[in-house]
């Protein structure tokens, strides 16, 4: 072949390329959220002259055009996959580590915010005549380190989560997840493999240390029929791009209590405690009370006179909740970034006898949403 | 705007190519005029003006001194107003802050006085010397007057080489500015070395600068060693990618830029290393301090002055700061000691002898280079010097990086290219190439997009 045809190949591919991304930028339409990834997508940056004159303006339209970019899973995962080939770890936010496990980078550790949020925590409290728990949960990549391959940072969630406990306070009881779970000796069965979140078995140690601290009964874990339903990929999953990556199974830890949930998403009652329908969907985790609502409420015929609960909490609950049901004549479950009603009034109207605030350490420290704790 | 960002790849390359192409000849410098001037803008948009200005005085200056010399009157005052004008912009944007913190740290009735806070203008290093270059060379007779305003422009600002060299002199593109040619071959290589810069800069340097971010303040020495290799190799992937992708960009409007680096650390000695790192900066220097002052050719005395002057300023054209001075004036220390008597010893020792001398050297300097703070670069000297365990995270991490440091110490040197050419021409050799420089491609898009650690050193100075 001669030198011009191959210049003229490399001319085409080159601005071809170019023209391409230019065209599909234009022309696709932009999402607002990824469902892959459970995140927001950055917004096209305000044309303000204050925001264009500081700079501001175009660092953020670099972070919306990498957020927006057309096929954005497939360059993700091609990055990915050649970090991990060349040594290193998948991206800066999801780690690999062994048994095909990723997991979250350590979450961002900051004093003020921890000042911050358990200030309104204490304010709370109290506010309410009711014994206020508190449960922030490690995350995954701290209960692993040991097993991360490769490239990391240190996690620091013990020393997080104990500053937290001691700046909360007028707490009844402050419970001990992080040894709960380095102690299991099901250590591996704490976390999917490709979420975030907790795992059934996960939520169902952390209920027992629950109750255990409340010294109320509850079930004992051969007291549950568990349903296996495959397919499932986590968020980590979706972030990290490794396609070749297997699925996992959710679990659904039935018995024959005959629960019912109302959220005032639908404001129907729905009989049992999974929502089945959502195990069709990409996000499987929100088999468990139907995802994130504003507010929550499971019945329990069978416990009558066992006392209500009001848990304010993240997405953590969502299965914790499942568990929890089974001790409590009623669960009510609030999400303070849809919840924005005054909770101490609900508190007292609705007559509960325990509240149980319950976090994930990431999103308790990112979490901007506490001062709706009121 | 970052070569290595998503915006100028998808939107400013395409758009601005496809003005510049459809535009007939005569207006394609006002089209790269006006394009540079958005380049310039897009960060800072308040500092557009200080392009526009610094265009206008050395254009007038030139003009004036061209006039008077037609009329056979000195033109020499001129100069000095031109020079000491441009010399005021950098003075006053880069070192401006830098003096009075200093001042205040020695006078005390300084005190109460409020050191302005100002952000340094993107590349305004890069432009002003530039624009003296061709002050000089205008004065000294070496190239023609530019009479035309957006010529000129285009010439300071011109986008490819505006925010991080190389520093074009006036006297090497002044024919291109008014006729160049466009054509296929240069733009097919101008590709290949855009793709090729890319990549040393996405691939190669942010990773190293991620490696030393991570381990620069862990203790043992092997993590010291690692740290500051890592670093060195960051900052010549950095700055050769920059290069690479400014030439490569110049040349797909057909434009020449001479070669800014060749392969400095395979010197042999720190004279050497002076002749291929960052080789448009050390012209310059020569060009327009070293041999005005009188060079070489006024006695051994007088050239070490002239070194120490030199170098001290190569140093603080780096930045306002203590350390790019000190750094500046080990140079000069090292090239005194090699031009009266180190060189000659040198040539008697074995190749590899003087390859680690020099290595070492450089490296050393890096720290130098790197420290703005006297204790810590103190602190890290030791470290390097005192036998002591590194951590297994560290070393754990360092593994991590081998496979990328390995291909960034050899890609480091001239072994590739020499291989490469070897290899006989061929369909077959270019379809590869042509398919490697795809891969390389994909992979930078794809690095991008994941949105890791992307800053350019450069940008500072």
């Amino acid at each position: 072949m001669k030198s011009k045809k191959i210049n003229i190949i490399s001319l085409v591919l080159f601005l071809g390329f170019l023209a391409v991304m230019f065209v599909l930028y234009i022309v696709l339409p932009k999402n607002d959220f990824s469902e892959r990834e459970k995140r927001y997508l950055a917004d096209f940056p305000a044309t303000t002259w204050e925001n264009i004159s500081s700079g501001k303006f175009s660092e953020d339209l670099e972070t919306y055009l990498a957020d927006t970019i057309p096929r954005r899973d497939f360059f993700v995962g091609v990055s990915s996959y050649y970090n991990l080939i060349s040594g290193r770890q998948v991206t800066k936010d999801i780690y690999v580590a062994e048994n095909n496990r990723l997991v979250e980078a350590p979450p961002a550790y900051s004093d003020a915010a921890i000042k911050k949020n358990t200030s309104y925590i204490s304010a709370f409290a109290e506010k309410v005549d009711i014994p206020v728990d508190i449960m922030v949960v490690p995350s995954a990549g701290y209960i692993y380190e040991d097993s991360i391959k490769g490239l990391k940072n240190d996690y620091t969630d013990n020393e997080a989560i104990k500053s937290i406990y001691s700046s909360a306070k007028g707490m009844d009881n402050y419970i001990d997840i992080c040894s709960a779970f380095e102690e299991n000796e099901n250590k591996e069965s704490l976390y999917y493999l490709t979420d975030h979140h907790w795992t059934s078995f996960g939520a169902y140690t952390a209920y027992a240390e629950y109750m255990n601290t409340l010294d109320k009964p509850y079930p004992a874990q051969n007291e549950f029929s568990i349903e296996k339903h495959s397919g499932f990929y986590g968020s980590n999953h979706s972030r990290a791009g490794l396609w070749l990556y297997p699925s996992e199974d959710v679990e659904l830890w039935k018995n024959n209590t005959p629960f019912t949930v109302v959220t005032d998403t639908d404001k129907k009652v729905h009989n049992g405690l999974f929502y089945e329908e959502k195990l069709e969907e990409l996000d499987k985790y929100t088999v468990y009370l139907g995802g994130n609502h504003a507010k929550v409420s499971i019945d329990n015929p069978e416990a009558k006179g066992q006392g209500k609960l009001l848990v304010i909490r993240d997405s953590y609950a969502n299965c914790l909740g499942t568990f929890l049901a089974n001790s409590f004549e009623n669960v009510t479950l609030v999400d303070l970034r849809y919840y924005h009603d005054s909770v101490s009034e609900l508190a007292s109207e609705g007559g509960f006898t325990n509240i149980l605030i319950c976090y994930s350490l990431s999103n308790f420290m990112s979490d901007a949403n506490f001062p709706w704790l009121k | 705007m970052l070569f290595s960002s998503n915006v100028f790849l998808y939107f400013y390359l395409p758009v601005v190519l496809l003005l510049y192409y459809i535009s007939p000849r005569q207006i394609r410098n006002f089209v790269l005029f006006a394009v540079s001037l958005f380049f310039y803008g897009w960060g800072e948009p308040v500092y557009l003006f200080l392009m526009v200005f610094t265009v206008l005085i050395n254009y007038v200056c030139a003009f004036i001194i061209d006039s008077r010399r037609k009329k056979e009157k000195s033109t020499k005052s001129t100069l000095v107003i031109g020079v000491v004008l441009n010399l005021l912009l950098l003075g006053y944007f880069k070192y401006a802050t830098f003096f009075l913190e200093s001042l205040q740290s020695i006078l005390p009735f300084m005190k109460d006085f409020d050191v302005p806070e100002i952000t340094l203008p993107i590349g305004i290093s890069f432009y002003v010397f530039q624009s003296m270059s061709y002050l000089i060379d205008v004065y000294r007779d070496d190239a023609p007057v530019q009479k035309n305003p957006i010529t000129f422009g285009t010439y300071v600002a011109l986008f490819p080489q505006l925010i991080a060299g190389p520093i074009v002199r006036y006297t090497d593109v002044a024919r291109q500015l008014s006729e160049r040619k466009e054509n296929l071959d240069d733009f097919a290589s101008g590709i290949k070395m855009f793709i090729i810069g890319l990549a040393k800069k996405i691939l190669i340097a942010n990773q190293m600068g991620a490696l030393w971010e991570t381990i620069k303040s862990a203790d043992g020495t092997v993590a010291a060693w690692v740290g500051i290799a890592a670093y060195s190799l960051q900052l010549y992937f950095d700055f050769s990618g920059y290069s690479d992708m400014a030439i490569g960009l110049g040349r797909m409007f057909g434009f020449e830029f001479l070669i800014n680096f060749n392969y400095p650390y395979i010197s042999n000695s720190i004279t050497d290393f002076w002749r291929r790192w960052h080789m448009s900066l050390s012209t310059w220097f020569k060009e327009y301090v070293y041999i005005p002052l009188g060079g070489n050719r006024k006695g051994i005395k007088r050239q070490i002055i002239n070194l120490l002057i030199v170098w001290a300023l190569t140093g603080f054209w780096h930045g306002a700061s203590w350390n790019f001075l000190f750094w500046g004036i080990y140079y000069s220390i090292l090239l005194i000691i090699e031009k009266t008597f180190l060189l000659k010893v040198l040539d008697k020792l074995p190749k590899f002898v003087r390859h680690i001398y020099t290595i070492i050297i450089v490296i050393l300097g890096w720290a130098l280079f790197y420290f703005v703070d006297t204790a810590e670069l103190w602190e890290f000297i030791k470290k390097l010097f005192t036998p002591a365990a590194t951590s297994s995270a560290d070393i754990n991490t360092i593994l991590a990086y081998v496979p990328l440091l390995v291909v960034a110490a050899v890609a480091s040197t001239p072994l590739g290219a020499r291989l490469y050419n070897k290899v006989k021409e061929s369909t077959a050799k270019k379809v590869v190439t042509l398919a490697g420089l795809a891969v390389m491609m994909l992979l930078c898009v794809c690095t991008l997009v994941s949105q890791s650690y992307n800053p350019f050193i450069y940008f500072r100075f």
